[in-house]
């Protein structure tokens, strides 16, 4: 180890303070290695050199942004910038209005209500009623509308039927006509197609009834 | 240096371990504050320990922060981007959470109900109604308790009352008792029946209050 005792203060030699400090960093990134291998310990070493060269060393088990943040929890310090600030400001607002949403809803599902004095109370009660009532308007809506498509549904099928029934009506009709159309006719030789042509009407009329 | 070489592997016994993190430690944050003095360099150390415990060396002439802000620059990036995701995250979470809360909160008082199936709205009615008749029997356990606790003390006040009226009545007694010495003295002095006489003419002009009394006085000692 070295060649003599050096005095702990500034080296004013460029040349030297740089070969010293190229030496001294080497070796103490050494020994933060050896302190995580040998200890399980979690180290961060970050050096910048008068220069601003940077230099590094992190244990392998974990990250820098990791030591950092452990460093953050544990210190009280605060290391990260402003937009992380505002985000961690507002995970902890909103995690706090959860929970008292939270005991809230527990209030209006009638739990945990044996701290609670007959005013508040009270005032759960008249917002649970107001919400019967505005619950079965709503379902009162709902089945006015039933009732409603249902009436149009009615008022269709009657019309359908009427206009099948017209239908059927206009079918039996034609067969009437040309019944009668044929009746006129005297000619003899006509007769015998007529009467001919009669004779498979009538069981189609007869199913028709 | 030490006694004899070790190998740099994990020490298995925790004392040792402990022990040895201890004295190594102290040397890396001297030979730490020895750089910064000789070569003008920044440096910054933190450590944990497999325990958890932490220690850190700064440089005197910046902070931890100024030393990590710069490393970010020089490295070109953030150490927070991870855990910004991840808060970020968390945030949405949270907010997913913060909208289910506020939307059942606010049907069960009746709004936002637009949304909701005549199924759901039956669920939903019987879910408050159920609520309703809980915090009504609450309601009117608490407020019965309290009335009886009320009428109690009521009732206590009351007896305090007439204790405090009786021992009131006990002292008007002697006032009695001076107007039967009186009578009694005066007895003593003459005949009965000349006596009786000049007894109520003499309270009549003077003493209008007593004269009740003392007529009844009178008739308790006839009867006697």
């Amino acid at each position: 180890m070295g060649r003599g005792k050096i005095e702990i203060k500034r080296i004013e030699n460029s040349t030297n303070r740089q070969v010293t400090f190229s030496k001294r960093r080497s070796g103490i990134l050494k020994k933060a290695r050896e302190i995580s291998v040998l200890c399980d310990a979690e180290v961060g070493v970050v050096i910048f050199s008068s220069a601003g060269k940077l230099y590094d060393y992190c244990s392998p088990k974990t990250s820098l942004s990791r030591i950092l943040e452990k460093y953050q929890t544990n210190s009280g310090k605060i290391l990260w910038d402003e937009k992380h600030k505002s985000l961690s400001a507002e995970i902890d607002r909103i995690k706090k209005e959860n929970d008292n949403m939270q005991i809230e809803l527990r209030h209006l599902k009638g739990e945990d209500l044996n701290s609670l004095q007959p005013k508040e109370l009270i005032m759960i009660e008249e917002a649970l009623d107001n919400g019967i009532v505005n619950v079965n308007d709503k379902l009162m809506d709902h089945w006015e509308r039933h009732v409603r498509t249902d009436k149009m549904l009615e008022d269709e099928n009657k019309l359908l039927a009427f206009k099948l029934h017209q239908q059927d009506i206009a079918l039996s009709g034609s067969m009437r006509d040309l019944e009668l159309g044929y009746h006129p006719d005297r000619d003899f030789a006509a007769q015998m197609p007529i009467t001919f042509r009669v004779q498979p009407s009538h069981p189609n009329l007869q199913e028709n009834n | 240096m030490g006694r004899g070489k070790i190998e740099i592997k994990r020490i298995e016994n925790a004392t040792n371990r402990q022990v040895t993190y201890s004295k190594r430690r102290t040397g890396i944050m001297k030979k730490a504050r020895e750089l910064t003095v000789l070569c003008d360099a920044q440096v910054a150390i933190i450590m944990f320990s497999s325990t958890g415990k932490y220690h850190e060396f700064c440089s005197p002439s910046t902070d931890i922060k100024g030393i990590f802000d710069r490393y970010q620059q020089a490295i070109g990036t953030s150490l927070w981007i991870e855990q910004y995701e991840n808060m970020q995250r968390t945030l949405s979470h949270l907010k997913d959470i913060n909208r289910n809360l506020r939307t059942e909160i606010r049907q069960r008082m009746g709004e936002d109900l637009d949304g909701l199936e005549f199924d759901e709205l039956r669920g939903l009615e019987q879910n408050v109604d159920a609520a309703l008749k809980e915090v009504r029997h609450r309601k009117y356990h608490v407020i019965t308790t309290q009335t009886e606790t009320y009428k109690k003390k009521v009732k206590h006040s009351y007896e305090a009352y007439e204790t405090l009226q009786q021992e009131l009545g006990l002292r008007e007694e002697p006032a009695f008792g001076f107007v039967d010495n009186t009578g009694g003295g005066w007895d003593g002095g003459a005949g009965a029946g000349a006596a009786a006489d000049m007894f109520a003419f003499r309270v009549v002009p003077s003493q209008p209050n007593l004269h009740g009394m003392a007529y009844g006085g009178n008739h308790d000692l006839r009867l006697g």
